[in-house]
């Protein structure tokens, strides 16, 4: 029974990855709900540039996001170090991103994570660690939109720092009360890179939004039924400009307070555009994946098995089989 | 079909292209003339034809709500409004929603209907007559079923009006018109005199509300391709101000004040709708003593006529035959892309569209999101020609033969990394690159070069002229001058246009498009072939409101 579920996993997940484009050139057609790394540009000079999602937002302050990292190329040396996506130290050694952001196949030598710093460019003080490991979520499958876009890179060394600290995710105890409906959270995101700046790199930013609830998310003005119980909703609060409040990067954190402590609620996974309010940004519901990303810290099996334990919102533990995940609310 | 054959006739004739001449140039000198614009039965026969921008209409209005109050005149409202526009245009398609049953399942289902119905270039209007609701700076439209939402579930709610316009812009519909007569003011901050003089329609009490906010309906920065630009929407009254209903002793069958002055002024003047707009204001201002406004929110669109489908302007007649009539095929994409933005729901707008798809499946012209660092590659020759009609920083040529892409800007010693086929469109990322090399990028991203190529990008002469100028006859000697060194083909005249200062920013594209072209017409009437030329809008080089004409050279690597 195991076996031919993972045979099922496999072979999903090599139909989903061969029918996929390249990630590292144009996109074939950039439509909606894409995961924003598909709505990657290139610039004049062919390096890849972020959507350009925090296009307001504020700039971040050195130590308040001491968690966000950066994901640039691996080879990438030069003095232009724009990331191609955000991430979140949940541990010293450990990064939890969007698995869109290292799918096809990435190997760990072609990414490296810039730790401790707001500006990532030359001059900024980040500090380069390698990868030694990129852990796909089991379940992860690219389309629209992706389902369990999660993704944990092991780090070659300690990615600990003046500037660094990891974040705890939120416990599942507390998701059903911190992500209700028009709750504030925060995103981080180095966004576009105007063009002029120095070596194209600017200062991270940050956004304050409001959670939007999944009935209010999968409402058919809104994402009609797209949005599962495993991602959550977060858009502009009002008064704001839509144009300066988006998603940030992909693979970066959507955190927020709680009893005066931030938490990682979520993972910049996909969206619609910020255009209107109808058409949230789409995070990873990170609570539900706590037992994965911790199972996975530990080297245990079910880190890379295709079935995963999912906290119940009473806090009973079972195991979801892989088809029915699938299956969730699509 | 009449009624094309009937505007060919109203707007042909030397008379009109002698107005606009007049309007345009008025300080050009008698001895040099804009040449004639050339017979529209010159152009190629695609050019030639007219086919009308298709109007739909949803017309919805609600009087009975099951929790807010009930308000006297929506179904009146939407009938008047149905009955009327079907009578100015019989051809349009117009949805009638009414009734006391408009759930918002309901309503989002119709409206899902009318938008699955818009093609690109269809003219779409939106009229609603019931409660409005503004809510955290967006505008929301009361369905009949709606209870009084819980912060936060407002879209799930109500509908809200960027959503609906968002949805109307993204089939390509040419331009959008909203009529809102749906502001209904704060009954705490009305003034309380207005209680008496006139009998408003009562907004849903409680929570904080404020009537429609009109500043959320500016066009997105960044729209996603093909989403047009023409855009309307009218509300019956200012923001925070209330709308009524009906003066005392009023039926409520004679529709709402601002309905019925609306009508009154669209179905006796022929006028552009904005006109058509602004004239209810004045009704409305005066019927209403002052007390309510009607508020024009936005209005970059190209016009659009209620009574006349063709809706053709001189101007736009004019741009069209200038912008085709001997025009290469590169420069035509530019053109068309140009002339589709500017004038969205015309009558030759359609023709546009069509040559464009069928010149961009030929050409291969693709138009990636490119993020420049804004460099400007200057006008290109030899293998690679740049057109340079619309961009404000050129970098897209077009291959004049069959050429090669190498990956090191040398012939011996460099691998083929692709070919341009002849006509083929290509990013250039430098045009200055030594020995004719410019550097380009391929579809899928690939960085090479390509041989042959001269770089006309440097300004030897310049002449200088207000933009409501032509050329005066000093000028013509330097042109004479100029021809002679450009059949070397060495050089090329490059004819900037400026930023037109115009509140109308659709209004100022189109000047200055007409303006170009009426230059290089002029410039072509002295002897200058149309190859030499080319024609840049919107230059950044320019200051506002002025036209240079420069004689460029090679410039030095």
């Amino acid at each position: 029974m195991n076996a031919r579920l993972l045979l099922a996993a496999f072979l999903l997940l090599c139909a989903s990855s061969a029918s996929r484009a390249d990630p590292w050139t144009w996109p074939a057609q950039v439509s909606g709900s894409e995961p924003l790394r598909n709505l990657y540009l290139l610039d004049r000079y062919g390096v890849q540039l972020l959507e350009p999602k925090i296009v307001g937002g504020e700039e971040a302050r050195l130590g308040d996001d001491p968690w966000q990292v950066a994901l640039i190329g691996g080879d990438n040396f030069g003095p232009d170090r724009r990331p191609f996506c955000g991430g979140v130290l949940v541990a010293d050694t450990w990064v939890l991103t969007a698995a869109h952001c290292v799918d096809d196949n990435t190997r760990p030598a072609q990414v490296s994570v810039l730790v401790g710093a707001t500006d990532v460019g030359p001059n900024g003080g980040a500090r380069r660690v390698e990868v030694r490991r990129i852990i796909l979520h089991p379940l992860y499958l690219s389309g629209k939109p992706p389902r369990h876009d999660l993704a944990l890179l092991e780090l070659a060394s300690s990615a600990a720092g003046r500037f660094t600290a990891a974040i705890a995710t939120l416990p599942m105890e507390d998701e059903a009360k911190a992500l209700a409906g028009q709750a504030t959270a925060r995103v981080t995101g180095w966004g576009v890179l105007g063009a002029g700046d120095e070596y194209g790199v600017r200062q991270l930013r940050f956004v304050d939004l409001k959670i939007v609830s999944n009935r209010n998310c999968n409402d058919r003005v809104a994402y009609k039924g797209r949005i599962t119980d495993y991602m959550v909703c977060a858009g502009f609060a009002d008064k704001l400009e839509p144009k300066d409040s988006c998603q940030g990067d992909s693979g970066g954190p959507l955190t927020l307070r709680l009893a005066g402590k931030r938490y990682l609620a979520g993972i910049v996974s996909w969206g619609d555009g910020c255009a209107i309010k109808e058409r949230p940004g789409v995070y990873t519901r990170v609570a539900r994946y706590s037992a994965w990303v911790a199972d996975c810290q530990q080297g245990k099996a079910s880190c890379t098995s295709p079935t995963f334990s999912v906290v119940e919102h009473a806090g009973a533990e079972r195991a979801v089989p892989f088809s029915e995940q699938q299956g969730a609310r699509r | 079909m009449t009624t094309f054959f009937h505007c060919a006739r109203k707007h042909a004739g030397p008379f009109l292209w002698f107005v606009g001449v007049a309007l345009y140039g008025s300080a050009a000198l008698a001895d040099l003339q804009i040449p004639a614009v050339p017979e529209l039965a010159s152009l190629p026969a695609w050019a030639q034809e007219r086919v009308a921008p298709v109007k739909r209409a949803l017309v919805v209005g609600i009087s009975v709500y099951k929790h807010a109050n009930p308000l006297s005149t929506p179904l009146y409202d939407a009938e008047l409004v149905s009955d009327a526009l079907k009578r100015l245009d019989p051809q349009m398609a117009v949805t009638q929603l009414s009734g006391n049953d408009l759930s918002r399942d309901e309503l989002l289902e119709r409206f899902e209907n009318f938008r699955d119905s818009l093609r690109p270039g269809d003219i779409a209007l939106v009229y609603y007559s019931g409660h409005g609701i503004e809510l955290g700076g967006i505008n929301y439209l009361v369905p009949a079923d709606a209870e009084l939402s819980r912060p936060g579930d407002e879209t799930s709610t109500y509908i809200s009006l960027p959503y609906l316009i968002n949805e109307i812009q993204g089939t390509g519909a040419g331009i959008t018109v909203i009529i809102l007569d749906a502001c209904r003011s704060n009954p705490f901050s009305a003034p309380v005199a207005d209680e008496e003089y006139l009998d408003p329609k009562k907004p849903i009490p409680a929570p904080p509300m404020q009537a429609i906010a009109s500043n959320q309906y500016l066009p997105l920065k960044t729209p996603p391709q093909q989403t047009p630009k023409g855009f309307l929407v009218v509300f019956a009254a200012q923001a925070g101000r209330p709308s009524y209903s009906l003066l005392i002793g009023d039926e409520p069958k004679m529709g709402s004040i601002f309905t019925r002055s609306l009508l009154q002024v669209l179905t006796t003047e022929n006028k552009p709708a904005s006109s058509v707009f602004n004239r209810t204001s004045g009704v409305v201002i005066r019927l209403t003593a002052n007390r309510q406004e009607p508020l024009i929110a936005s209005s970059n669109a190209g016009e659009i006529m209620f009574m006349d489908n063709q809706n053709l302007a001189k101007e736009e007649l004019e741009t069209w035959i200038r912008a085709v009539a001997s025009t290469s095929d590169d420069e035509l994409i530019y053109f068309l892309n140009e002339f589709v933005d500017y004038y969205p729901a015309g009558p030759f707008t359609a023709a546009a569209r069509k040559r464009l798809s069928l010149l961009q499946a030929t050409h291969e012209a693709f138009s990636r999101s490119v993020v420049s660092s804004e460099r400007d590659v200057g006008l290109l020759n030899g293998s690679l020609k740049t057109p340079a009609v619309k961009d404000r920083f050129n970098t897209k040529a077009f291959a004049r033969y069959d050429v090669n892409v190498r990956d090191l800007p040398r012939g011996g010693n460099s691998r083929v990394l692709g070919g341009l086929k002849r006509g083929q469109q290509v990013e250039v990322l430098h045009g200055k690159t030594p020995r004719g090399w410019a550097q380009v990028m391929l579809e899928d991203g690939q960085i090479g070069y390509v041989g042959s190529v001269s770089a006309q990008n440097k300004p030897v002469e310049v002449i200088s002229l207000a933009a409501s100028e032509l050329p005066a006859s000093g000028d013509l000697a330097m042109l004479e001058r100029w021809r002679g060194s450009l059949e070397q083909g060495r050089s090329s005249i490059e004819i900037k246009v400026g930023s037109i200062t115009n509140p109308n920013p659709t209004q100022a594209s189109r000047i200055a498009l007409l303006q170009g072209l009426r230059i290089r017409a002029l410039i072509e009437a002295q002897g200058v072939a149309r190859s030499h030329l080319a024609l840049r809008l919107a230059s950044p080089d320019v200051p506002m409101d002025t036209v240079t004409i420069s004689l460029m050279k090679e410039g030095a690597l």
